[in-house]
Parts: structure tokens; sequence; C-alpha cells
């Protein structure tokens, strides 16, 4: 056994020791307003451009909304994901996250111009609405020396938080739709405002007479269930704020968003203020006005004969990808994403609509789901993983069901099949480029045929049966959109000069694929402001409409001569269906909430921004270059706190240093414990954490913990500990990931053991290493309140050194879920070893169990009875032993959303309830000691949200534990985990 | 006008609130004496006001569209009716009590009006392609507020050149290859490389082909080589094969005095090489001769993932930039392309929980 200490000693230097050397550089640009920092040098060439669409935009709002703030902004330029996106916070500072790539174009769910200068539109206007603050905020982010931002360490965080932050405690629908409402008009007219998905969606609603969710069960429900999940928050948030733009007018509006000496903190109240009238009232008018606007528009549409669809599956696919159709075996493949089920690819019957599942895709995109393409000849789907990150290229036989990665990391979507040489083209973002590319079989490499200059991009590609023509969407900086035509043979030459078949204007070019004979292409566009279908004819170059839709139709794939198949959007997802491939006569346009707002209120052109080229950015810039995290370390808050050392009460300060993007944090609380009954020694408290990079340092003296003031459980511990930890993640392909740590702690002075409270130390010195090693691949469905499905296992090392010992712990743990066939519903295997190799007397060398584990207030994982340690039903620590083996099934049941449970400031989302039932064997290797014992128990949680962004959970527990010669005995929990 | 016309216009004047005093005053003084007239005037009165108190109603909105679908399903009708097939015939078709004994004078001026209206229409201001949009048959276009929109010209970017030839398969793995990691950290090359020269003969397949063998670049390496392929008329005869014609070159013949030279030409790969006029023609070139005389220079065109990078006429522009061939010798920029683990401190720390509020 020394052996194998020595081992792992030298195993985790080698590990480590190079770690310490590893520099991580990031880069920055700063004026006096912002902090533009990059990772890669070779994003360095859009930074000046960012840099001024920043400052043009600070420019704007310090107007429009009187933002006076000298705090500065950090922007962090980084390349995450394919598909560009925006984040923005504003505690413990103001931060914003730009993605480089291109936007995603699918369904025009995000009409948008130039990208840079939209998203830092849209993300100022989050930084200004939330964080600008009246002279109240002000008090109280001196008096704690900032932003306070809310931990679970401490709960009395969230007041703090909210008194210098109150803002920042509005539901999602407010924030996004005051952003997307802006960023409408400061690009002249193009964004969510007068978004024709949009418009398309209240249609919808109102055609189906679908149920419109209040505030507060657009946010319990509305943003969850839905198959539009959180995009429900910026539909709903936009319309209502583009409603009441058009009702009071745009100042109004701002009185509302902006946060002045006057308004009220707590953005409900501040409508009230603003408004003379109750949210929820004027939520209702709104619902009412909508009714009344839609069902004009549909009145105008069926001014001209409605198309009427064939539907050909009963089963709603929620979100669905490009189709492909396979004549000679009846089947439409396509990728579909809804409620309920893991996001997948399936075959549906033309003949029948029976629905196969064919293969789980992973990391599927909202709305895209994933890029699809097929091989008819060989029954081959190619598809795309990974969408909301870096893409994976992958196939699927339909016959077999054998699936196969073909390129990690590829960054390859739009994909389309080249029938002709068999080879496989898309269009690949990299750095803020698209790329056309081909990949020959057998798909494990690309090669370049064509790079869009920054700003242009193609998508929705489609290569012509025979293999001569390449059509495709193309977008460029203005937002103008064209529908294209490449020759392959020249794009394989490197010219890349093409023809423009169509100019839509402003609307996309969505899905235009060619016909068997190559002679059309057929597609859809928002031309008329509804989604309809269109076909293309190559030879008399002119352009038909094959559709007068009521709500829109997407994606057509012509599969015969005389239908053309579709996907028919609905509110609860798009259906497959045909039409037939005949022109219609005549189609009428649909007004637009946002057209007749600006018209009726002409200000909202006044909010267009000048071009960012008029920035005169080097007299601005006052630095460039490295950035130091350790260097930008401050203070970020001061503030009283209130611990729990043992059954006491202590009372102290809690200091928050944080640099200005977060990688390097100090955390430093300090407490004394005024009660006599403590000894003088154990009065004072302090826990320091720091954490840098992939390293944590921990020291503790007396360490209190707030929780311990809600027992039973107990964390504080007399005594001083200094531990180091490293943790690194070695595979990153979310959601499958695997991690490993290693953590060193010396502890002095100890009563009882650091992880065990109620077993008292042999010794009062102790120094630990732990190395552990985790892998997850879990997952789960829209709507769902945990995974559903997936595997889990850790593995365990740990060596106390005592009394001059090595006393070594080993135990494993491996967890397994399969879905059932009741959506979000799921029967888990938890299972866990162990083995020490000391002294099975010494308490150092053996594993405890008992007990749910959660505190009447708590801050760890909700669901603690899955945890190796606990044993519902059975004390805390109560079974214990050298060796054991353990097992639990655990049966999900699918939750129970609330559509309407309290009010806007507090309600309960939903309720979910876990049965299960298990057993344990300890000292395995020792009869004389053996034992056993058996448990069965459910827990039943509460979601709940306090002021929209404070999320907890309530929990409820009971267990029965049976236990080796011993009278059951049972066990009721009660726990209010605070945040998430 | 009579009594009752007169009173009648002032009452609708008065309705109206367009009466004077001195009329209002006349208008009341016989409605006085005419209880006829002024029955007459309260019923006006009545309805006026009545319609005053009527509330104005928005029509549908489906109405306009079912107007104009009307209007057009008319014009569709009425062009039923055979249309004029000439110019004549329209104008014959005008009545003559429209145009009177004037017609030549009045044809004349619809002429210069149509021409003039055809081209204020169609050539002022010209359409150019970025402003007209389709249209298609049947298809209303949807009306959506818009005002200019950005160009490129509002966006300034830095070496955009290299980021787009960056994008390129071949010069990603050139960059990732360990041979570039190791061999091209050299500030040389990239300074050669400065050469459009170079860059220009690097841009023919037979150039890179011939500088691919390593005897010919051993041959370049020697300097009386070079100067002697500077002889045009050594470089022809090489090609011709007729030396003779080259030996009445003083220069030929003193550069083939140098053993080096000879025996360099001896290796029939190099004379293969020579034969071709693209490498002939750029090995004229000077500058061409001084990188190829950087010994760093050589050994890159020696990595054959340096030599297809270079195939690419992108990164041969983007080569002009010094800033682009600075990037490309800093060691950071190729280490960017592996800054995975920075990457993901970024991507999963607290950062991405502080931005989690609002996106």
């Amino acid at each position: 056994m020394k052996t194998l200490h020595l081992w792992l000693w030298r195993a985790s230097l080698i590990i480590l020791i190079p770690q310490l050397g590893t520099s991580q550089s990031l880069q920055a640009l700063t004026t006096n307003d912002l902090n533009l920092m990059y990772y890669d040098k070779t994003h360095s060439y859009i930074v000046p451009h960012l840099a001024r669409c920043f400052q043009n935009g600070l420019r704007f709002h310090r107007g429009l909304f009187q933002y006076d703030s000298h705090e500065g902004v950090t922007v962090l330029l980084q390349d995450f994901s394919d598909f560009g996106n925006g984040a923005a916070g504003v505690g413990p500072r103001n931060l914003v996250s730009v993605g480089l790539s291109p936007v995603n174009t699918v369904f025009e769910t995000l009409p948008a111009n130039e990208r840079m200068n939209w998203i830092m539109n849209h993300e100022l206007v989050h930084i200004v609405t939330l964080d600008k603050p009246s002279s109240t905020d002000k008090f109280y982010r001196n008096l704690f020396s900032g932003k306070v931002t809310p931990i679970a360490d401490n709960p009395l965080s969230m007041l703090y938080s909210y008194l210098t932050t109150p803002r920042t405690y509005s539901t999602r629908w407010y924030r996004e739709g005051i952003a997307a409402f802006t960023e409408t008009w400061m690009a002249g007219g193009l964004g969510r405002a007068l978004g024709s998905y949009d418009e398309m969606v209240f249609t919808s609603m109102v055609r189906d007479s679908s149920y419109f969710y209040d505030p507060v069960g657009l946010e319990s429900e509305g943003t969850k269930v839905d198959f539009q999940v959180g995009a429900n928050a910026y539909l709903y948030g936009t319309r209502f704020m583009t409603y009441l733009s058009y009702t009071f007018g745009p100042e109004k509006l701002l009185q509302w968003t902006t946060r002045t000496d006057e308004s009220k903190a707590h953005y409900v109240s501040a409508f009230e203020w603003a408004y003379g009238t109750s949210l929820e009232d004027e939520w209702n008018r709104w619902i009412a006005f909508e009714r009344r606007w839609q069902k004009d528009n549909l009145d105008s549409l069926r001014v001209n004969p409605v198309t009427r669809d064939r539907t050909l599956s009963n089963h709603i696919l929620g979100s669905v990808s490009r189709a492909a159709i396979d004549p000679l075996r009846r089947k439409i493949i396509v990728a579909v994403n809804y409620p309920g089920q893991v996001p997948h690819i399936a075959t549906i019957g033309i003949d029948d609509g029976s629905f196969v599942k064919l293969c789980d895709v992973k990391g599927a995109a909202l709305y895209e789901v994933a890029s699809l393409a097929y091989d008819q000849s060989t029954g081959t789907v190619f598809f795309t993983s990974d969408n909301n990150d870096w893409r994976d290229l992958n196939s699927v036989n339909i016959g077999t069901g054998e699936t196969r990665l073909l390129m990690r990391d590829a960054r390859i979507g739009d994909l389309t099949f080249n029938r002709s040489d068999g080879s496989l083209w898309g269009v690949r973002h990299e750095k803020g480029f698209s790329t056309i590319v081909r990949m020959p079989p057998p798909y494990s490499d690309w090669n370049t045929i064509s790079t869009m200059d920054y700003g242009e991009d193609v998508f929705d590609i489609d290569v012509s049966p025979d293999g001569t023509m390449l059509s495709a969407g193309r977008t460029d900086i203005a937002g103008k959109q064209r529908l294209v035509l490449f020759s392959v043979e020249k794009l394989r030459k490197g010219d890349a000069a093409f023809e423009v078949l169509f100019d839509f204007d402003d609307s996309n070019p969505a899905n235009f694929v060619f016909s068997s004979d190559s002679k059309h292409l057929f597609g859809t566009s928002y031309f008329t402001g509804v989604s309809n279908v269109y076909r293309y004819d190559l030879e008399k170059k002119d352009m038909h409409i094959l559709s007068n839709a009521e709500t829109g139709f997407f994606r057509p794939v012509p599969f015969s001569e005389d239908s053309v198949f579709v996907f028919r959007y609905s509110g609860t997802g798009f259906v497959p269906a045909s039409i037939p491939n005949v022109p219609v006569e005549r189609v009428g346009d649909i007004r637009f909430l946002g057209d007749e707002t600006i018209e009726k209120y002409p200000v909202l052109k006044e909010w267009i921004v000048p071009s960012p080229a008029s920035i005169s950015l080097d007299s601005m810039v006052t630095r460039e270059g490295e950035y130091s995290a350790l260097g930008n370390i401050r203070l970020a808050s001061a503030y009283p706190v209130v611990e729990g050392y043992k059954d006491f009460a202590a009372f102290g300060m809690r200091f928050h240093l944080a640099d200005k993007i977060l990688l390097q944090a100090i955390d430093l609380a300090v407490s004394y414990s005024p009660n006599q009954l403590l000894r003088n020694v154990e009065r004072i408290h302090a826990t320091l954490n720091y954490r840098f990079s992939n390293w944590r340092l921990r020291a503790t003296y007396n360490g209190a913990d707030f929780y311990d003031l809600f027992g039973p459980t107990k964390t504080s511990r007399k005594g001083y500990s200094l531990g180091l930890q490293y943790r690194k993640t070695i595979l990153y392909n979310d959601p499958e990931t695997m991690n490993y740590s290693l953590h060193l702690a010396g502890y002095g002075d100890l009563e009882r053991l650091p992880e065990f409270q109620n077993v008292v130390a042999s010794f009062n010195r102790l120094v630990s290493f732990n190395a552990r090693l985790h892998y997850e691949y879990l997952r789960k469905s829209l709507g769902a309140v945990d995974n559903e499905k997936g595997v889990s296992f850790d593995a365990i090392f740990t060596n106390n050194f005592v009394r001059n010992k090595h006393l070594q712990l080993l135990y494993g743990n491996v967890d397994y879920g399969i879905p059932l066939p009741i959506n979000h519903s799921s029967i888990w295997l938890r299972t866990s070893l162990g083995m020490s190799f000391g002294d099975r007397n010494d308490p150092f060398a053996n594993f405890y169990f008992g007990g749910f584990g959660n505190n009447w207030v708590d801050r760890g994982e909700v669901k603690r009875f899955r945890e190796a340690y606990s044993f519902p039903g059975a004390g805390l620590n109560e079974i214990g032993g050298a060796t054991y083996a353990k097992g639990m099934v655990e049966w999900m049941l699918p939750p129970l959303r609330f559509r309407r449970f309290g009010l806007p400031s507090f309600y309960v989302s939903w309720t979910q309830l876990s049965l299960f039932t298990g057993g344990i064997l300890t000292n395995i290797d020792d009869q004389a000691s053996r034992g056993h014992a058996l448990d069965a128990g459910l827990q039943l949680d509460f979601k709940l949200a306090l002021f929209s962004a404070l999320e907890s959970t309530f929990s409820l527990g009971y267990a029965i534990a049976s236990k080796q010669s011993q009278r059951p005995s049972d066990e009721f929990m009660i726990s209010l985990k605070v945040l998430k | 006008m009579n009594d009752g016309a007169r009173f009648d216009e002032l009452i609708q004047s008065e309705l109206d609130g367009l009466i004077s005093e001195r009329e209002r005053k006349e208008l009341h003084d016989y409605l006085a004496r005419n209880p006829e007239a002024l029955k007459h005037y309260n019923d006006l009165q009545a309805l006026s006001l009545q319609l005053k108190n009527l509330q104005s109603v928005d029509p549908p909105a489906y109405l306009r569209t079912s107007i104009l679908n009307q209007v057009h399903a008319k014009a569709i009708q009425q062009s039923s009716i055979p249309p004029p097939q000439t110019f004549k015939e329209a104008l014959m078709a005008i009545p003559n009590s429209i145009l009177g004994k004037k017609r030549a004078i009045v044809v004349g001026a619809v002429a210069v009006a149509v021409v003039a209206i055809l081209y204020l229409t169609i050539d002022y201001p010209p359409a150019s392609d970025e402003d007209v949009s389709g249209t298609i048959g049947g298809a209303q276009k949807a009306k959506k507020y818009r005002s200019e929109q950005m160009t490129k010209k509002d966006v300034d970017l830095k070496n955009a050149r290299l980021q787009k030839a960056l994008q390129n398969d071949k010069l990603q793995k050139l960059i990732k290859s360990p041979a570039f990691q190791s061999k091209l950290q050299n500030s040389a090359i990239w300074d050669a490389l400065a050469s459009s020269a170079l860059r220009e003969a690097l841009a023919s397949d037979a150039v890179r082909e011939a500088l691919a063998n390593a005897e010919v670049r051993e041959a370049l390496a020697i300097a009386e080589v070079r100067e002697a392929l500077a002889i045009a008329d050594l470089r022809e005869a090489l090609a011709k094969g007729q030396l003779r014609e080259a030996l009445q070159s003083a220069e030929a013949r003193e550069a083939l005095q140098s053993a080096e030279v000879r025996e360099a030409l001896a290796n029939a790969e190099v004379r293969e090489a020579l034969a071709n006029a693209e490498v002939r023609e750029a090995l004229s070139s000077a500058e061409m001769r001084e990188a190829l005389a950087i010994a760093e220079v050589r050994e890159a065109l020696s990595i054959a993932e340096v030599r297809e990078a270079l195939a690419i006429a992108e990164l041969r522009e983007a080569l002009a930039s010094a800033e682009v061939r600075e990037a490309l010798a800093d060691a950071a920029v190729r280490d960017a392309l592996a800054s995975a683990e920075l990457r993901e401190a970024l991507k999963s720390g607290d950062l991405q929980s502080a931005v989690q509020i609002a996106d």
C-alpha cells in the first residue's frame, strides 16, 4: 500500500507541475468606458469595430436612458459557438459576452443588421436598464462597497443585492422585451419588434385560440414547457413593449424601464407608478388588443383563398430541421425537438404518418435542432450535433440505425448532399467568417471552397441533383437577403461569382431546394409578411408564390409533380403537411404592430444610431496590451454577515474581491461569536477562498457556516485548515464532460472529522489528499426539471495522513438512468462501492452513512439522498464500515407545473416527486463486523421563485430504514435550499 | 339670386362656421319673419349636430385589400376590351371633341410628355442593384418601416485579409503542423515574403514544384549559381540547349568558369527545373534570388505544407501587409490556435454565471 500511495503522489505531481507553468494570456483594449478583452489574437481584426460599436451604443444609451454611470463595462469577445449571440450581467461588475460567429437565420427569428452593432446595442440596453442606480441604490452601493451578488453561502446577500441592483430582480421577458424593442429602432427597423416570426406567433395563437400566459405563468410554465422555451420570454416581452409603446407612446415606456430617483425599485411597482394601473390589468388589456389585431390580420389574409394543407402526421414535432424525402423508402427524415423527449432524428411514413426514432441528437439547437442532409443511395443521414457549441458531423443509417462520429468540432452546418459525386457540402463558421466547404467521402476532412468577407453569410445551401449548381441564401452587412446561384464547377476552381436569382429585400430566402429535375427551386420567405412557399423557375427566371398561409409554411421539399411537403407552424410546434404545387393568384399582406407604432410615433425614427465609423476610437484608447487578472483584482463588495458555529451565532463581515472578468476572486469572511459558553479560542472565525484559473486555495480558522444556524447538519469545525485544489476538464463535449480534481489539505486542532460531524477525531492533526475523476453524459428534454437519461461515474481516492500513518480510502459511484415512455419520467440505478486500507478501528479509515443530509436551510444539492454518504431513515453517520457496497433504485415522476400559483414577486413553478429504495452492506470483508441495512422513502420538491430572479427549492422527505438487529427507524426531512 | 336661395346659402355658411356677423344678423332676422325657413334651418342644424356626434370608425384592414382587389379585377375585366394595337389607333380613339382641330399639336405634346415620363421613371435616378428588390406576381409585399442601413464602409476591420486567409484548410493544416511550429518562428522568412516578386513567383505551380526539389534548392544556395542565372542569355540558352549561343555572352562565359555553377548545371533535375520558362522568369528577379539566398527561406520552402499554403492566392495577397507577416511570425498567433485551455476557463467559469442574467 505504501507503493500505491507513492505512485499516486508521483502521478499527482506529474499532472500538477506542468500546470503551474501554464500561462493564460488575455489581450485588452481599454477606454474610459470599456475593457474589451479577447483570448485569441486572431480575433483582433474585429476589435476596433466592436469597440466603436460599444462606444456608439453607449453614447446613444446615455441620452435615451439618461445613463450617467462611469463604472465602465468589460466586454469579452469569444468564439465559443458556431452561431453568434450575446449575454450581459451587472453584478458584481458590468459584463458583456459577445459571440463572434454569424447569427442563426432560422425561421427569421432574429432579424438584424451587422451583428457586432446589433449585439452591442442589445446588450447595452441590459446594462443601462439593470445597472442605472437611483440615489438610494447609490447609497447602498457605497455602503456595501459595490454591487452585491447573491450567493448561496450567505443568503443575506440576496437582500443586499436587491438594495444595490433592484432591477436585476425582474423577469426575463421584461429584460429581453425592452432590449429587443430598443434594438429594433436603433437599427432603423431591423429587429424583433418588427419581426415577421414574432407577428406569426401571435397570429397563430389567436387563430388557434391558444392560451396566452399571464406574467407569472409565462415565467413558471411558458418559458419552460413550450417548444420555444426561453424564446417565449423574448416573444411576449417584445410584443408587450411594442403594445405599450403603440398605446401610450415610447416615452412612457422609457419612464417605466429607466431607474430614476422618482421611480420604484421593483419593476412591477415601477409599472404601476409609470402607467397608473397594475401590470396584470394592462397585460390583460394587451391580450384583448392582440386578439383584435390578429383577427384583422387573419381577415386580411382570408380575403384571398387560404391554402388548405393536408396533414401527414398527427405527431406535433416541436422544432424541426430541414427535412429530406426518400421516395423509394416512402419516408421523410427530419431532426425534431419537442417537450418530453430528448431531441432526435426520426422518420415519418409518407403514406401512414408512422413515426420512428432513429437516434438522439446531442446538443440540439432551439429552432433548427440540427443541420441535416441525406444520401438516398445508401440511406445515410448526415447531421450535426453540439449545435450550440462547435458542431460535430455525424451520420446514421436509416436501415441499421448505426451512428458514427465523422468529424469532431468540424464547425460545419447548412449541409447538403451532392448526389453526382457523393460529396457533402456545407457552410463553416470560424472566427466570425463563413466558408463554403466540401467534404469528400469518407467525410473525415473538409476543403475550403470559398470564404465570404466579414459580414457576409450564406445559408440554406443546396446542390442540384445533377451536381452543377449550388443555391444559397446570401445576406450582407445591411441585412439584404438574396437568393443566389453558383456554378459548382467554377466554385471548385476558386471562382465564387454568383448570379442573383431574386432579391427578397430584407426577408430571408429560406431553405430553397432544387426539384428533382434541377429546373426549379422551392423555398419560403416572409415577403408578404407571412411565411409562404415560393417556386423559382430557373429557365424562365421568375418567381411564383404557391401558398396563402394563415400561420406559416416552412422548409418545403417537392416530392411529386403536384405536391410540396412543408412544415406548418402551430402554437405547439411544426406539423408535417403537404400543399399543392400550384401558384396562387393573389396573396395579401398583413399589418405589423411595430410598423404601425413607428407610424404613430415617428420619434422612434430618431432612435437610429449613427454609423460606428463616426467614433474616433484612437483618441479614446487609454491602453492596449495583455491583461493581468491578478493585477486587476479590486474590492467588489463588503457586507455584514451572520454565521453559525456549532450551536452559536457569529456576526461579522464578508469581503468579495475579483478582477474585471472574474477569472480570479478572493472571498474573506470574518466573524465573532459573542456567546460566553464558547471558549475564547473558539470565538473568532475566518474563512478565506482564493480562486484563480483552475486552482482553489482555502483556509479556515474555526470555520463557521450560515447554514449551521439551521441544524442538524453542521459543517463548522473547530481548528484550522489550509487546502489547495486543482481542477481540470479533460473532456468538454457538453453535455458529455470529464474532469479531475486534486485536493491537498492540512487540518489542525481537530475535534471532529472534517467530513463527518458526528465522528470524534482520534487525533487532532490531519493531512488529507483527495483525487477525484468525474465523468457524466446526462441529458434531458425540453421542459424537464432534472436529467432524464444518461450515465455518470466518479472514482475517488483519499489519503489521510494522521499519527504518522497513511490511511487510504478508495470508492466509486456509478449512476445510470433511462427514460420511461411517460414524458419527463425516468428510472435510475445509483450504485457505490468503497474500501479503505487502514485499521478498521480507526475512525479515519472508515466510511459513514446516514440521513437525508439536508439542513433545514441549505445550499447543497437538493436531492442529497442520491449521494454516496446518505442513507435516509438512519441517523447521520450512524452506519459505518471500512468497506461497503450500496445501491439504490430511484423513480423520478413527471413534474407538475403550475400555470399560475403565486404572485409576480413570489410564485411556485413546479413540484416533483421521487421515490427510492436502497440497501447497503458494510464491512463486506469481515464477517464479524459485517452489517446491512435497507431503506425506502420519497422526496417531494417545490421550485420557488422570489423576486423573479431568486430560485429556491423547498423539499419534504420521508424515509424508513431497517438496520441489522435493530428496530426500524424513520426520518422526516424538511429543507429550504436557498438559490440554485 | 332669389331670397330663398340666398338664405339657404347663409344657412350653409353658418353650419360650416363661415358666416360673418353681419350675415348672421341678416339670416336670423329673416328666420324670425319666416317660420317655414326657420323649421328648415332647425332641421339642418339637428342633422349637422348628429353628424358631428358620430364617432369615426377605422375600416377593417382587410377592406383596403378587398377594395384594391376589386379595382384590380375591374382593370382586368376592362382590359378584356381589345386595346388599340398601335399608337395611331390609340390616338384615333381619342374623341375629336377633346382634340378638336389641333390634333397634331396635342399628339406632339403627348409624345413629348410620354418620353419625359419614360425618361424620368426609368433612368432617373438610376436604379442600382442594391436598391431594386424583386416583385412576385400575385404577392403583396409587406409594408415594414426601414431606414438606411449600415454598409461595408461603416465596418472598419484590422487585418481582415489574414483572418480570411486563415479560413483556408491548407493554411490551417500548415499552422498546426509540427514542421511549421518548429521551423517557421523566424521573421527572416516572413520578411522575405514581403517581396511581391517572390510571392508572384510562388503563385506558379512549376516554381513551387521546382523548389520542392532539394537539389535545386542546394544549387540555389550557391551565390555564383544565382548570379549566373541572372544572365538572360544563359537562361535562354539553358532552355533551348544551345550552349554556343550562350557562350557568345562574356558574362555567361565568366559564370561558367565557376566550378560550382558547372556542378549545379550538371545536375539533371536542376537543368529540368531551369528548362521551365516560369522558373526562369522567376529567377530573373533580383528580389527572388535575394530571398532564396536566405537559408531559412529555402528550408521553409522545403516543407510541403508551406508550398501548398503559398499556392493560396488570398494568403499571398495577405502577405503583402507587414502586419500580416508579423502576425504569422508571432508565436502567439499560432498559440492562439491552441488556446483551448483559456477558452474553457472563460466558458465554464464565474463569468458565464454572471452574464446569465440577460442574453
